[in-house]
């Protein structure tokens, strides 16, 4: 996956799309182990792999804005990864998160404002890696204007693949500005229990 | 020939090399051509070119002008000015100024005259013909893209991660070795040193080989899925490494380094074991 190629015409809806605040709690669930009792928040900030909002190398923090919305991310890719989601035990990172300037595309007026429907954001995104690799998605594309700092935003809102009434939230690390805070609930993740 | 949409570069080395020509006729076409043939994008002066990193600048044909008298040092003055205007002009990029038709005599004069210049002359990329120019782009450019960093792994920055890898280390030098890897993960120790690009006599003789530990590193990485109860157990890791997964779209971990994408497979394991999905 690459960077996407210039694009004046999202570059610019993107400086008049119009944010919205975003002030509440964001989860992520993940596998338990060894791994998990030495993770802290800021290593979550660590990696820059390819998601469904940003091409790879760009530096992110994905999170859900519901509980069960991570839940439902941690048992589909659980079982993806060949975990057993049903005896992998689930640790709960949770955040207390204020975004001054979000992108909100679970909104349709600002779907429609930059160019994306909602079947384009839960289109699946990971390419076959034995093949060369895909054309970034719009939603990649977006995400990576946006963390170069067209629009200003910080962060961006879309409807969650894995459950349909839910959202999800993808942090630009780059973007954060002054008023911006995330703040874990805990060092360490929890034990989740359902 | 050229094109007037090109990408932003803000990440090095992960876009289709585009370079912006600031030059006349007819070696903007002479940069041009070339440039296409080496399978780089030339592209012109507009609206999205203040993003592209390589730049192909021409100083003004006047301002290298040696004059009868043969002194250099005006020249060498002029020059001095023009590359630090266009600097400033272009700030964090890479540009190769050029300086064509200039007589070799006089271009090696400029060169030792420009580096008695007080600043401004570091990194300083300059030719006197069009195919030199264009030939510093290219390599100035390929330098940057192997140097381009992968992505990052947020379980590399996590203390303690190291000891998990303990038993694939030789206890004396520290060094990943690859029998031990080879046991773990059951595959061959030819597989390993081709990926490592050394022959399989030079890894026997040698299992902590040097040019090894990149690949090395990378199933170092894998087997962090051991941290996990359900691939505590080396069978358990083994089996995992051959099963074809939806994660790889229904390719096996092994496939993917059997086809010199181990990376992808190391990556993976890392997003798995923070619950960094993707969305």
């Amino acid at each position: 996956m690459s960077i996407p190629a210039d694009d004046p015409l999202l570059q610019a809806a993107l400086s008049g799309a119009p944010a919205i605040r975003y002030t509440g709690p964001a989860f992520r669930m993940m596998p338990g182990g060894d791994v998990v009792r030495n993770l802290t928040s800021e290593h979550l900030w660590a990696g820059s792999g390819p998601g469904r909002c940003n091409p790879a190398g760009i530096g992110r923090l994905h999170l859900s804005a519901e509980k069960k919305t991570a839940q439902a991310e941690f048992r589909y890719y659980a079982a993806k990864g060949g975990f057993d989601p049903d005896l992998a035990e689930s640790y709960e990172f949770a955040a207390d998160v204020k975004l001054a300037r979000v992108l909100n595309l679970t909104d349709g007026a600002t779907r429609r404002l930059v160019g994306i429907t909602r079947a384009q954001i839960l289109a699946d995104w990971e390419g076959d890696p034995l093949l060369p690799p895909p054309l970034p998605t719009r939603l990649q594309t977006i995400g990576c204007w946006i963390s170069q700092g067209h629009g200003n935003f910080s962060a961006i809102l879309y409807p969650a693949r894995r459950r349909s009434t839910g959202s999800n939230l993808v942090i630009f690390k780059g973007r954060l500005g002054s008023g911006d805070s995330i703040n874990p609930l805990s060092k360490h993740p929890t034990k989740s229990w359902p | 020939m050229i094109d007037n949409n090109p990408p932003t570069h803000s990440l090095i080395g992960m876009v289709e090399p585009h370079v912006l020509i600031e030059a006349s006729n007819p070696y903007a076409a002479d940069a041009s051509d070339l440039l296409v043939a080496a399978h780089f994008k030339p592209v012109r002066q507009g609206s999205g070119s203040r993003n592209v990193l390589n730049i192909l600048h021409q100083i003004t044909e006047s301002a290298y002008e040696v004059p009868a008298t043969g002194s250099i040092d005006d020249v060498v003055r002029r020059i001095h000015t023009a590359v630090e205007k266009t600097r400033i002009r272009h700030r964090d990029r890479q540009i190769v100024f050029c300086l064509p038709g200039m007589p070799g005599k006089e271009f090696v004069r400029v060169i030792a005259g420009m580096f008695k210049m007080p600043g401004g002359t570091e990194n300083l990329e300059l030719a006197n013909t069009v195919p030199d120019a264009v030939a510093r782009i290219i390599q100035g450019s390929q330098l940057r893209e192997r140097a381009t960093p992968r992505p990052t792994l947020a379980l590399d920055t996590v203390p303690g991660m190291d000891a998990l890898g303990d038993d694939l280390r030789d206890d004396a030098t520290g060094r990943l070795n690859a029998e031990k890897v080879r046991d773990l993960f059951g595959i061959r120790m030819t597989a390993i040193a081709n990926a490592a690009g050394i022959s399989k006599q030079g890894l026997d003789q040698n299992p902590e080989s040097e040019k090894a530990q990149p690949v090395l590193k990378l199933f170092e990485s894998i087997a962090r899925l051991r941290a996990h109860p359900q691939f505590k157990a080396p069978a358990d890791l083994r089996k995992w490494f051959r099963r074809p997964l939806p994660l790889f779209s229904n390719h096996s971990a092994e496939d993917l380094f059997k086809a010199g994408k181990l990376e992808v497979v190391a990556s993976k394991v890392d997003q798995m074991l923070t619950g960094d999905f993707g969305g």
